[in-house]
C-alpha cells in the first residue's frame, strides 16, 4: 500500500530540469507583446479623443454664426432698405 | 526592486512549486511563465507590506489556482463538444495519467494548493493563511479534507 508520507516524499522529489534562460526570453517576449498591445490601446484612445475634439470644434465653428444671429443681420439688411415710392418704375406700374 | 533580480533569485522556488502543482510539461511551462508575467505586472504595486517571499508565494498561488480553474473549465467545454461530436476529445497526457497526479486531481484547485504548501513545501498554517488570504480555520479545514481525499485515492490506486 502506498502510504501518504511516501506519496508526499515522491511529490517533494519531483523536480525536472528546465532551461531558465529560455524561459526568461519567452517571458520577456510576452512582456514586450503586452506592452505593445497596451501602447496600441493608448494610441487608439488618444486618436479617438483628438478626433472627437476636432468634430465638436468643427460643429461649433459651423454653427457659430447662427448662434450669433447672423440670419437676423441679413434680414434686417433686406427689410432695412428705404422704401421706393416714386421713380420711373413706379410711374410705369401705376400709369394706365 | 528589479524584475530580473526577482527572477534570478526565485526561479527555482517558483519552478518547484509549479512542478508539484501541475504535471503536464506544457502546463508547467505555461504556468511558470504566467507567474512571472503576473509578478512583472504586480511589481509596481508592491509596497512591501508583506515580505517579498510571501508576496511571491501569493502571486504564484493565485496564478496557479486561476490557471487550473481555467484549464478545467476549458476541458469541460471540450468534453461537452466532444460528446456532441463537434470536436475531437483531448488525449490525457502521459504525466496526468500517472499515479502521482491522480490523487491530486480529485482536489479542487484551492485544496490542492493548501496541501502542497503545507505538506510538500512545509509552510505553517499561519503562513498559508497569509499567502492565500484565507482565515487559518479555512486553511485547516481545506487541508484536512484534502488529506482525506488523497489518502482515499491512494488506497484505490493500491487496489488496482
Amino acid at each position: 500500500m502506498i502510504e501518504y508520507n511516501d506519496y508526499i516524499s515522491k511529490l517533494k522529489g519531483r523536480t525536472e530540469p528546465i532551461d531558465y534562460g529560455m524561459m526568461f526570453e519567452a517571458i520577456e517576449q510576452k512582456i514586450a507583446k503586452q506592452k505593445a498591445a497596451q501602447n496600441k490601446v493608448v494610441f487608439r484612445g488618444a486618436l479617438a479623443g483628438a478626433l472627437s475634439i476636432f468634430i465638436v470644434g468643427l460643429a461649433f465653428y459651423l454653427s457659430y454664426p447662427a448662434m450669433r444671429g447672423g440670419n437676423d443681420q441679413m434680414l434686417s439688411y433686406i427689410y432695412g432698405q428705404p422704401e421706393i415710392t416714386d421713380g420711373p418704375v413706379i410711374d410705369y406700374v401705376f400709369s394706365d | 526592486m528589479d524584475f530580473t533580480q526577482i527572477y534570478n533569485e526565485n526561479k527555482e522556488n517558483v519552478w518547484k512549486l509549479v512542478s508539484r502543482y501541475v504535471f503536464a510539461r506544457e502546463d508547467r511551462e505555461d504556468l511558470f511563465q504566467e507567474v512571472f508575467l503576473n509578478i512583472h505586472k504586480a511589481l509596481p504595486r508592491f509596497r512591501g507590506e508583506a515580505s517579498v517571499s510571501t508576496w511571491l508565494y501569493r502571486v504564484t498561488a493565485n496564478t496557479a489556482i486561476n490557471y487550473l480553474k481555467r484549464r478545467d473549465r476549458h476541458r469541460r467545454i471540450v468534453d461537452v463538444l466532444a460528446n456532441l461530436r463537434i470536436v475531437e476529445a483531448e488525449e490525457p497526457t502521459e504525466m496526468e495519467a500517472g499515479s502521482l497526479e491522480r490523487p491530486l486531481a480529485k482536489l479542487n484547485p484551492r485544496q490542492r494548493m493548501v496541501l502542497i504548501l503545507s505538506d510538500v513545501e512545509e509552510k505553517k498554517l499561519e503562513e498559508i493563511s497569509e499567502i492565500m488570504g484565507l482565515p487559518v480555520g479555512t486553511v485547516k479545514s481545506n487541508l484536512s479534507r484534502a488529506r482525506e481525499v488523497v489518502k482515499k485515492e491512494l488506497m484505490k490506486i493500491d487496489r488496482i
